[in-house]
């Protein structure tokens, strides 16, 4: 069995936030794009943001994802060495 | 390793007082993991007597708890994992041939971390991200110099090693950059003891290879010791030292 992630989508003046807990990996890439997917037809004028505080890791299908998400529009935001490492990748990605 | 009447017992069950201590009945891990996937760790480590018991699950997916006399079958998934040359440990006669075909249906080898250095800095910035968190610290750089050390290991214990290593810097690190105590990665001396012990397992592999081509033939034009280039003599020395019998390579 995949290692579990919590997703949660909180919505707060105009700022619709999905914030992820554990490993965005596996089978939960694909969930998290199914939350993404039903939220923003409900959100269309919200900035999304996603919290990777929480994230302990990311696999290179949450890395896709995360950067179509980016591309999307969507901020993301995190901390730990790991995590801000990835969004600098996924910055770069966007920048090229 | 668990002692094998433990392991026995854990893997396929046991009845109420089939040996002592044994007070209640206790189903085995084969029997939970039926109609699904069991994994079993360091499967080259299996006592040679515990082997044909495993082997009739894998072959006849049948088995009786320890203490009992009913058959007992079972649909499972077995992905087994080992840190072993399982090949030679059959050579050597530690592991039933019978069992390694068995159970090497889909092999998947995983490479040495020294053998994928681009997977380091993603397993450091990992491992350092998981101890900061779990020593509430926040560390947000890794140096150059100290990661480049860390991709230029050889780190012989693997993933393990690297982990603790980190779980160790981490806790030397008081600022918010990664303080890596360097000097215990020098560059590795090769001890002659490490290089002899590679040499004798790779003289002693080429010398059963051949053995089993030519069915423990030694001298002669189509001998082992022609094919090796050796005086039969030399090769029967060498065979000496490295344990090697030609009578279990004989058909």
């Amino acid at each position: 069995m995949a290692p579990m992630l919590r997703i949660t989508i909180m919505e707060e003046h105009d700022v619709a936030t999905i914030r992820l807990e554990g490993k965005l990996v596996g089978p939960w890439v694909e969930e998290l794009e199914r939350c993404w997917n039903t939220a923003m037809t409900g959100w269309r004028n919200s900035q999304l943001l996603v919290d990777l505080n929480m994230v302990t890791f990311v696999d290179a299908s949450g890395r896709a994802l995360l950067t179509k998400m980016h591309n999307a529009g969507a901020k993301l935001m995190g901390r730990g060495i790991l995590t801000t490492y990835i969004l600098e990748q996924i910055g770069h990605c966007q920048a090229d | 390793m668990r002692p094998t009447g433990l392991l026995e017992s854990e893997l396929f069950g046991h009845e109420r007082g089939a040996f002592t201590g044994a007070i209640s009945q206790k189903i085995g891990r084969l029997e939970l993991a039926d109609r699904g996937t069991m994994f079993l760790d360091e499967v080259g480590d299996i006592p040679l007597e515990l082997q044909p018991k495993l082997l009739r699950v894998l072959q006849d997916q049948e088995f009786e708890r320890l203490g009992s006399t009913r058959t007992i079958r079972v649909n499972v998934r077995l992905i087994a994992a080992t840190n072993r040359d399982l090949g030679k440990s059959v050579a050597e006669r530690q592991f039933r041939s019978d069992l390694f075909y068995r159970l090497n249906v889909f092999p998947i080898r995983m490479p040495p971390l020294r053998e994928r250095h681009k997977d380091i800095p993603l397993l450091v910035r990992y491992f350092v991200q998981k101890f900061a968190r779990r020593m509430n610290k926040q560390i947000e750089t890794i140096p150059t110099e100290p990661m480049n050390a860390l991709i230029n290991w050889s780190w012989p214990g693997n993933v393990r090693e690297l982990e603790n290593f980190l779980e160790r810097s981490v806790i030397l690190t008081d600022g918010s950059v990664l303080r890596v105590p360097l000097a215990e990665l020098q560059p590795e001396a090769e001890s002659s003891a490490a290089t002899d012990s590679t040499l004798e397992a790779a003289d002693r592999e080429h010398i059963i290879r051949l053995l089993r081509e030519t069915r423990g033939t030694i001298s002669g034009a189509n001998g082992a010791a022609a094919k090796l280039g050796l005086k039969r003599t030399t090769l029967q020395s060498k065979m000496q030292k490295l344990g090697i019998s030609r009578e279990d390579y004989i058909l």
